[in-house]
């Protein structure tokens, strides 16, 4: 059984139909990518699984549950790790801050009005490690404000790792990065996944990033599923390099 | 309860909701483009009051040709206060904004108290309304009729000038995008002058047409610009019709709440203003965003 | 900081001595305009929500001592937990049904709820003596004595201060914070976002009655106005006139606002016209209020001392 589940679904808004009919499916341990160029759906499909947009039909399915309709912050809470388009953290907070609450949250600590954040010593541990991992380690105590696009999507995935995820969903990792801050950004996270055996779905319209980084590539084109298979078949299949290939190449 | 009595319940209603339309257009139209929600806008209402008192020195039978220069008189007022005031604030945070209008509403409010003295301002039914009509044998006085009607004309005016002209396709179009606009050459900045102009003569007008009806100092400023919020925000922010259909139901809910619960009639309206936030809270006939993310 | 902080304590706790009655009336009201300002600021600064509708809590609490006071004899300080019950129940109603709402529509929803409760305690006259208000409620003992008052208002904003001290350094705090920065990204981290925003609402209303209940014990009577929309519009400007963003800037803004208004009306009855001013210049030429005012002063001094 696949770790998750997308089951022919559909989205519109207002009359403008985003998403017909998409199932998807991510095997654990993979590495899956969603691609195709601007408005093709990518992001719609990325917000109905992490539960921002409501979807008007299908079903998704994580571990064997119905997430379908279940909000972003109890999603989390069964395994899935989130960053966003435009990652920006909370930068009022250092990075140890950011990562921290993070780890908290999951544990769902939270709720207390008292004890100061800083005293919590497992969870600073946990987000030093987790910290360490995205090697941002000597910027911990900085305010996240005043960091680099770049170091803001490691702070961000930083995050989205204290989530413990089996699954992490990443939007447009790259966007915003210099071409030498991709090909980084590409390598740091294929290394720092295999390590962690974490699962990963991601969307992102540069080709080649998604050519180096993915297993599996779902190719979506005005809301609908254009193909689906390995790097190589993509790479080969007729409507893709006729929609989208032909034209970059 | 009559019939008669029931109808005259009702018009007294409708000359209230047109009192309160013409004061809350602006205020609308204001949000609109500027997206500034004008805390003065009440005291604009009672400064368009002042200037036809004045210019009239109280006597009824200079109305109507006075009414042009109090109207005319609330449109430079409205120009010079966005000039030097509203539009450094266009793109601040929002309590910003709220102080700035506040600040307006408090010096407007002490500055007419020396200029015109802190005591209650009215004035007679103006010429051609100084008799009642008689409604199924009631007498009624005929100037509620007139100023529904002029409450009428400006709304039917309004809505010639935003979807006939090329000034009102502007002023509903930079609503929407205001970027758009700037990038086709138009001069925003001037349109923001004009819309705020605009409304701040459209509350002077309600006000000045209102003076026979209520009489006026220079306190109820604080309480008229509640009334606004409350029928913008039922009707919709941002809508004409909107606020005339808030208007409406605000003027008939204070003129039949007197009757069924008269020691709380205020707060019907403020439960009414309450239960649209709740359920519909870009208000009756306002635009829904677009998407919720 | 922690030096000023004893420097302002001690001055605090010596004032009575150096003030004559007038002094003392006007360092009272500043003090309780304090503990509203903070309480507001709690909510403000964590969650950037603007609550047009603090009047309710603050009048709310009020209220309920005058009522007890009055109708059932209660002695003054006993009311003190019914009116921080009070003013908490009515925070928790108007945050339930608020905080959905974002921006204007979160401000015009808290406006609605605040006016209504004035409006029907302004007509209420059976209950709430109407615009008559509630008179006569001369406190006994400590909080009837403007120096037992004083001390009192003085232990509440510092338990104020203490009290939002500890929230904003605790994870709850930051969690505020988290979703006033970036609320989908809160969601994301497994935040529900509602409940520690109705939660601040609570708290922030509670403390709010706090300075409702030391408002009745000075002016010794009840009025609507309590609860009128100018009130939340009073602590608003104090609150942006210190700094929301400096940790003391809402009581600092709040002390400036009622020493600034006694002694512009000792001079001339146009206090809501000096105040407009104040207000036009603080928002045209120092946006982050008068504290940061004397901390860019000594910033620009700081490299000179050094060089």
């Amino acid at each position: 059984m696949p770790l998750l589940e997308v089951h022919r679904v559909s989205k519109s808004f207002e009359g403008f139909r985003a998403l017909s009919d998409v199932s998807l499916a991510v095997e654990e341990g993979s590495l899956h990518a969603l691609m195709g160029p601007n408005g093709a759906g990518k992001t719609t499909l990325f917000n109905v699984i992490t539960g921002r947009y409501t979807l008007d039909a299908g079903r998704v399915v994580f571990a064997g549950q119905d997430i379908s309709h279940t909000p972003t912050h109890r999603i989390i809470h069964y395994g899935i790790g989130v960053s966003f388009q435009r990652a920006i953290p909370f930068p009022s907070m250092t990075v140890l801050e950011n990562v921290t609450l993070a780890v908290l949250a999951l544990d769902r600590k939270t709720r207390d009005f008292a004890r100061p954040l800083p005293s919590y010593g497992d969870a600073a541990k946990r987000a030093e490690e987790i910290i360490s991992w995205v090697g941002l380690s000597d910027l911990k105590r900085q305010v996240t404000a005043a960091l680099p696009q770049g170091d803001l999507k490691r702070v961000d995935i930083a995050i989205a790792l204290a989530s413990k995820p089996r699954l992490l969903l990443l939007d447009e990792p790259l966007a915003g990065l210099s071409r030498a801050e991709r090909a980084q950004m590409v390598s740091f996270i294929r290394e720092l996944l295999r390590s962690l055996g974490t699962t990963l779905l991601f969307t992102e319209h540069d080709t080649d990033a998604v050519l180096q980084l993915a297993e599996r590539i779902m190719v979506m084109h005005r809301g609908s599923v254009l193909a689906e298979g390995t790097p190589a078949e993509i790479r080969d299949h007729p409507g893709v390099q006729e929609a989208f290939l032909g034209r970059e190449a | 309860m009559t019939l008669p009595f029931f109808f005259l319940e009702f018009m007294t209603g409708l000359a209230s909701a047109a009192s309160l339309f013409l004061l809350a257009v602006g205020l609308s139209l204001i949000f609109g483009a500027l997206g500034i929600v004008n805390f003065a806008h009440g005291s604009f209402f009672v400064l368009g009051a002042y200037f036809l008192f004045a210019l009239t020195r109280g006597d009824a039978a200079g109305f109507w040709h006075y009414l042009l220069l109090a109207v005319a008189a609330s449109l430079v007022v409205g120009a010079v206060v966005e000039r030097v005031f509203m539009r450094r604030v266009l793109n601040r945070a929002e309590h910003y904004q709220i102080l700035l209008t506040y600040a307006l509403l408090l010096i407007i409010e002490d500055l007419s108290k020396i200029c015109f003295g802190a005591d209650y301002k009215s004035i007679g039914m103006p010429k051609g309304f100084e008799m009642p009509v008689f409604v199924l044998g009631i007498p009624f006085p005929s100037y509620y009729l007139g100023l529904v009607g002029l409450a009428a004309a400006a709304a039917l005016l309004l809505w010639l000038f935003l979807h006939r002209t090329r000034y009102g396709t502007l002023v509903r179009a930079v609503t929407q995008d205001r970027e758009m606009l700037e990038a086709l050459g138009v001069n925003v900045p001037l349109l923001f002058t004009l819309i705020f102009a605009l409304g701040i003569g459209l509350a002077g007008f309600g006000g000045a047409v209102s003076l026979p009806l209520q009489s006026i100092s220079t306190g109820v400023a604080v309480d008229v610009v509640i009334s606004a919020f409350i029928v913008v925000v039922v009707g919709g922010l941002g809508s004409i019709w909107g606020t005339l259909l808030g208007a409406i139901l605000i003027g008939e809910i204070q003129a039949f709440g007197a009757l069924v619960l008269p020691e709380f009639s205020i707060a019907f309206t403020y439960v009414l203003m309450a239960a649209v936030l709740l359920f519909r809270p870009w208000g009756l006939l306002g635009r829904p965003p677009a998407v919720r993310t | 900081m922690r030096t000023k902080l004893a420097v302002a304590a001690a001055v605090l706790a010596v004032l009575p001595w150096l003030l004559h009655d007038y002094g003392m009336q006007v360092a009272i009201q500043a003090l309780v305009l304090a503990v509203f300002a903070m309480s507001f600021n709690l909510l403000f600064r964590n969650t950037g929500l603007l609550s047009f509708g603090h009047a309710a809590c603050f009048g709310a609490a009020g209220y309920t001592t005058a009522l007890l006071v009055s109708k059932l004899r209660w002695s003054f300080a006993a009311t003190l937990p019914l009116a921080l019950v009070a003013a908490a129940l009515v925070a928790l109603v108007v945050g339930f049904f608020s905080v959905r709402l974002t921006k204007i529509y979160f401000t015009m929803l808290t406006l609605a709820f605040a006016q209504m409760l004035w409006a029907v305690t302004h007509k209420w006259y059976g209950f709430t003596g109407g615009d008559n208000g509630i008179t006569g409620l001369l406190p006994p003992g400590l909080l009837g004595n403007p120096k037992g008052l004083y001390y009192a208002s003085l232990v509440a904003l510092a338990a104020v201060c203490a009290i939002i001290h500890v929230i904003r350094r605790s994870p709850a705090g930051y969690t505020l914070r988290a979703v006033r920065d970036n609320p989908a990204r809160a969601e994301a981290i497994g935040i529900s976002a509602f409940e520690y925003m109705v939660a601040a609402f609570v708290i922030s209303g509670t403390l709010s009655g706090l300075a409702g209940f030391l408002q009745v014990a000075w002016q010794h009577s009840a009025f609507p106005d309590l609860l009128y929309w100018t009130t939340s519009a009073e602590v608003i400007i104090a609150v942006i006139l210190g700094g929301s963003a400096e940790f003391f800037g809402p009581a600092i803004g709040a002390a400036v606002l009622v020493v600034l208004e006694a002694v512009v009306r000792s001079h001339t009855q146009y206090w809501p016209l000096a105040l407009g001013i104040v207000l036009l210049a603080m928002v045209l030429f120092f946006p982050s209020g008068v504290v940061s005012l004397f901390q860019r002063r000594q910033r620009r001094e700081a490299p000179r001392a050094a060089a």
